[in-house]
């Protein structure tokens, strides 16, 4: 899994590149903790380029989001491929994550 | 989610032969999970489901094979996960073999509803993919999960 943080006018984009399964999902938290230093807004979790997630991977994003709710910060889902929203629609999850 | 799943054993495929079968067994370690997604994945497409049915077969496996790492086998990477995926006419069966401790699944499958809990969505969303799920435990220790997709049918749509 890569990833890459950018800064927008509005909001921090998390980019996230490859698999996310167990395997990865430790780093995926670590990579929440860092980007949540500076407590933004709103999270943008770019998903466009993951292939596959698994349930490990959406804990650690439910996680991330119960963790911004502490000061009132919103994480977002965006760009989910086909396959990957199908799996967030299982989990009942898509609304919550504001995947449109 | 939560799509009606049957839990008991036997369905007419487990009397009729497998056209194929296609055994690997692995370590119980995260890495691997790319390999089982791969074979799974090649294996779903051979039995001609669509791609929506290949992708939720795939995330099951991957649920399943993630709940023995972490519950069986208790993180441990040194023990072994055998999996069996069978062909049959009306579908697929896809067989876990651990030789770890039981699992409790009701406690696993604590998420029953939409609540945003962290925990708790493996088990469903495993039954949401599937049609079959069927869980023992083995003589001698260690357990063995038992999921079927059938062509055609729900869980998971076409």
């Amino acid at each position: 899994m890569k990833h890459e943080v950018r800064n927008e006018t509005a909001a921090v984009r998390l980019v996230i590149e490859g698999d996310v399964d167990l395997h990865v999902v430790a780093e995926l938290r670590r990579v929440f903790r860092t980007t949540f230093s500076g407590k933004p807004k709103l999270l943008v979790v770019d998903l466009g380029a993951v292939p596959f997630i698994d349930s490990s991977g959406i804990a650690a994003i439910v996680e991330a989001l119960k963790h911004a709710r502490q000061w009132e910060g919103v994480v977002r889902v965006e760009n989910p491929r086909e396959a990957v929203r199908d799996t967030f629609d299982i989990a009942g999850l898509t609304a919550i994550l504001g995947i449109g | 989610m939560g799509n009606p799943v049957r839990t008991d054993p036997p369905r007419p495929s487990q009397e009729s032969e497998s056209l194929d079968t296609v055994e690997i067994s692995f370590p119980s370690s995260s890495e691997y999970l790319s390999l089982v997604r791969a074979a799974t994945r090649w294996f779903a497409e051979k039995c001609e489901f669509s791609e929506k049915e290949c992708g939720r077969i795939v995330l099951a496996v991957v649920e399943a094979t993630t709940n023995i790492i972490r519950h069986a086998y208790g993180g441990d990477p040194h023990q072994r996960i055998t999996l069996r995926l069978k062909h049959f006419d009306d579908g697929l069966e896809i067989e876990f073999l651990d030789r770890g401790k039981s699992v409790d699944l009701d406690r696993l499958e604590k998420r029953k509803t939409a609540e945003l809990t962290p925990g708790g969505l493996g088990v469903p969303m495993m039954k949401c993919c599937m049609d079959d799920f069927h869980y023992e435990t083995r003589p001698g220790g260690g357990a063995r999960l038992v999921l079927r997709k059938l062509k055609g049918q729900g869980g998971g749509g076409s």
